[in-house]
């Protein structure tokens, strides 16, 4: 009991990041249906730009998290801007190869300038000691990675459910002619999509970063994001908060019982293996909106 | 008429000069240049490691090029980005050979994995970081390993521990168990490592393995806790390690358990992540540390580093980096010295490596010899301990015995 209690806790930790990191692609989608591959990428650039301002230049931890979050915003925009804004009009595939393009670039690119370490570690802002509860053992830092995102993913419900600019998104998101029709700008609904993805990646990355050290590996983690994504449904925040939770306890339940008759692992499959068959009983994921289009 | 005697003459005097420069100072002997490949992982998965592997091994080249450079021989390293991507390694194999390198260097088990059967066909000599492959040795083919097999690491880690175990009064079995990375290089120990182990009187607990950069082990270390494991082996980059040990510390297995990890599972990266969960952690190697100012190896590598880089970077991987471009170094000079430096080419750098005998390390590892029938380069290998934050001398020279494939 106390290894299946354990596995639950550490898999709804593990899955509230992958939540997180699949609210950015689907604040992207829902906004203008492009999936973005590049998620991880962003990710592990946003773990590095707040390393940089804490370690680099030695900034205190808060204005150093700032002035990251301060440049994930102005990533997005320039992404946004200079990039995905030229190919409007062209073919959904392109924007989506734009993507692959980008996670390219930015691997290299963090290789470039900070890959001649293999980590690099934040100052200790979440303290990593153990908080036990009902025989299951936490350290206080995952505690709190997991109360941050699920604040975080709770204000972006919010968010798209009651603002007006979150209203705007949706309604673009639902048919642009029309939304442009009653006078929404599709450009700023873009802009702010890719900015909430970029500093959702960036919020990510630190979390990720705090917990692993800083690397070229982070972006692994959206491997494992884009089959919450669709279990999820694409386009439902809440689907993709629960599938990250559903995907992060099977994992680890899995870990738990499957690896020992298996003999490997069976963490990276699992996910695949849920979604395949979600998809076969509810092709449009557990959340996803099924569309019909009466002729 | 008399004018064009004068030029003759002029021109006879000039002639007459040159000869007797080119006598009096030797004729102009042009070196030759060999071409080494490099099979870089400098970006992937390894990256971080590779970048190391790189440093080191090039700047020992640049080191020797202006300190002792190989008499007739200029040295011209090649270097590709291979990502530790499988499907990067022969199209730059194919390239490299095209452009005539005489012998390489592999960063990983699975570029060795890939290419071995190749360089067997096109005969280029590779010295490989490998040791998850222990087909490279059966038969014995161009693959040249830079340090025993991973299961030979697992090996020294179990005999160090039987002592230890047998001189604190036990008298049942020690359990070990491998909490490892599901790749090549992770799995690297498990097949002939592991029946060895119970041989020599482990209980050998089921392997438990995890897949890509894990955020937490709690799952597998829970397992190891319930079956009872002594010693936890596991062969991984510092960043695994860190979690594994950060896990351990959080669920109270630091004192119960004796976590041990290869040559990529220690240094101060793993202590800055890790912290005080870090101390008492072992890790199995071929080479040195850093603590070991008073080695000729160390003192060579923080030289090089002075000088080409301003200063010291205490990264395990830079030692690791030097230790092929020394043994492919010594021996381009070996075929210089024997078949003389026109003659130097793949096959007599291959002849060098299995015929020269010792290749002294400084130190750095045991000396290194390969024959005719071994491509592992010695038998000993050392275990260091984190202390205070600093990875000292456990136990060196620990005989292994050369697991056989």
């Amino acid at each position: 009991m106390e290894e299946l209690l354990q596995a639950i806790a550490s898999g709804l930790v593990v899955g509230s990041l992958y939540s997180l990191v699949g609210v950015g692609i689907v604040v992207i989608y829902k906004s203008t249906h492009v999936f973005n591959f590049a998620q991880g990428g962003l990710l592990m650039v946003g773990a590095y730009l707040a390393w940089f301002f804490m370690v680099r230049l030695g900034m205190p931890i808060w204005i150093g998290l700032l002035g990251g979050l301060a440049c994930a915003v102005l990533m997005g925009f320039l992404i946004e801007r200079f990039g995905m804004r030229r190919l409007v009009g062209q073919p959904i595939l392109s924007l989506i190869i734009v993507t692959l393009a980008l996670e390219a670039l930015i691997d290299g690119v963090v290789t470039l300038f900070w890959g001649d370490r293999e980590y690099n570690v934040y100052p200790e802002f979440i303290p990593p000691e153990p908080v036990e509860f009902l025989g299951v053992i936490l350290s206080l830092q995952h505690i709190i990675i997991f109360i941050i995102t699920m604040v975080i993913i709770g204000i972006f419900i919010l968010f798209f459910k009651y603002s007006k600019w979150g209203l705007e998104m949706r309604a673009v998101a639902e048919d642009q002619q029309a939304a442009m029709c009653m006078g929404i700008s599709t450009k700023t609904v873009f802009v702010i999509a890719w900015i909430i993805s970029t500093v959702l990646a960036y919020l990510g990355g630190v979390l990720l970063g705090s917990i692993n050290g800083v690397s070229t590996t982070l972006n692994q983690i959206a491997g494992n994001c884009f089959p919450v994504v669709l279990l999820g449904g694409l386009e439902s925040i809440p689907g993709v908060l629960i599938a990250g939770l559903i995907v992060g306890v099977l994992e680890y339940i899995s870990g738990q019982y499957l690896d020992p008759i298996v003999g490997a692992s069976t963490r990276a499959v699992v996910p695949y293996f849920i979604l395949i068959l979600v998809l076969i009983v509810k092709p449009y994921g557990l959340f996803g909106l099924k569309r019909i289009e009466r002729i | 008429m008399g004018s064009r005697k004068n030029s003759i003459g002029r021109l006879g005097i000039i002639l007459v000069g040159v000869l007797f420069t080119m006598t009096a100072f030797g004729s102009p002997v042009v070196a030759k240049e060999i071409k080494i490949g490099v099979f870089g992982d400098v970006t992937g998965p390894i990256a971080f490691t590779g970048q190391q592997f790189w440093k080191g091994y090039s700047d020992y080249f640049k080191w020797i090029e202006k300190h002792d450079p190989i008499p007739g021989i200029t040295v011209k390293l090649l270097m590709e980005d291979t990502a530790y991507d499988p499907k990067r390694y022969l199209p730059v194999l194919k390239k490299f050979a095209a452009k005539g390198i005489s012998v390489g260097y592999i960063m990983g088990t699975m570029g060795t994995m890939t290419m071995d059967k190749q360089l067997r066909k096109l005969k280029i000599p590779c010295v490989s970081e490998g040791s998850g492959y222990p087909r490279a040795l059966k038969p014995p083919g161009y693959i040249f390993l830079l340090r025993p097999l991973y299961p030979d690491f697992l090996a020294a880690a179990c005999i160090h521990y039987m002592d230890l175990w047998k001189k604190a009064g036990n008298k049942e079995k020690p359990k070990l168990m491998e909490i490892t990375w599901d790749v090549p290089y992770g799995r690297g120990c498990i097949k002939l490592g592991e029946p060895w182990a119970e041989k020599y009187g482990f209980e050998v607990l089921p392997y438990q393995l995890f897949s890509g950069q894990p955020n937490d082990l709690s799952t597998q270390l829970l397992r190891a806790k319930k079956l009872g494991a002594d010693l936890i082996y596991s062969n991984h980059l510092e960043g695994h390690q860190a979690v594994l040990l950060k896990d351990a510390g959080r669920l109270g297995l630091l004192d119960k358990m004796q976590f041990c990890g290869g040559s990529e599972s220690r240094g101060k990266q793993l202590n800055e992540l890790a912290g005080k969960a870090a101390e008492g952690a072992w890790s199995v190697s071929h080479f040195v540390d850093w603590s070991q100012t008073d080695n000729k190896g160390i003192q060579l590598a923080m030289d090089m580093q002075k000088e080409l880089r301003g200063g010291v970077n205490y990264e395990t991987q830079y030692i690791m980096g030097m230790i092929p471009a020394m043994i492919t170094a010594s021996a381009i000079r070996y075929a210089a010295a024997t078949f003389g430096p026109e003659n130097v080419n793949n096959e007599t750098i291959y002849k060098a490596l299995t015929t020269m005998g010792e290749i002294n390390m400084l130190g750095l590892t045991p000396n290194v010899k390969y024959s005719p029938t071994e491509r592992r380069p010695f038998k000993s290998m050392n275990i260091s301990k984190c202390v205070n934050g600093e990875w000292v001398e456990e136990k060196y020279d620990i005989e292994i015995p050369w697991l056989k494939p």
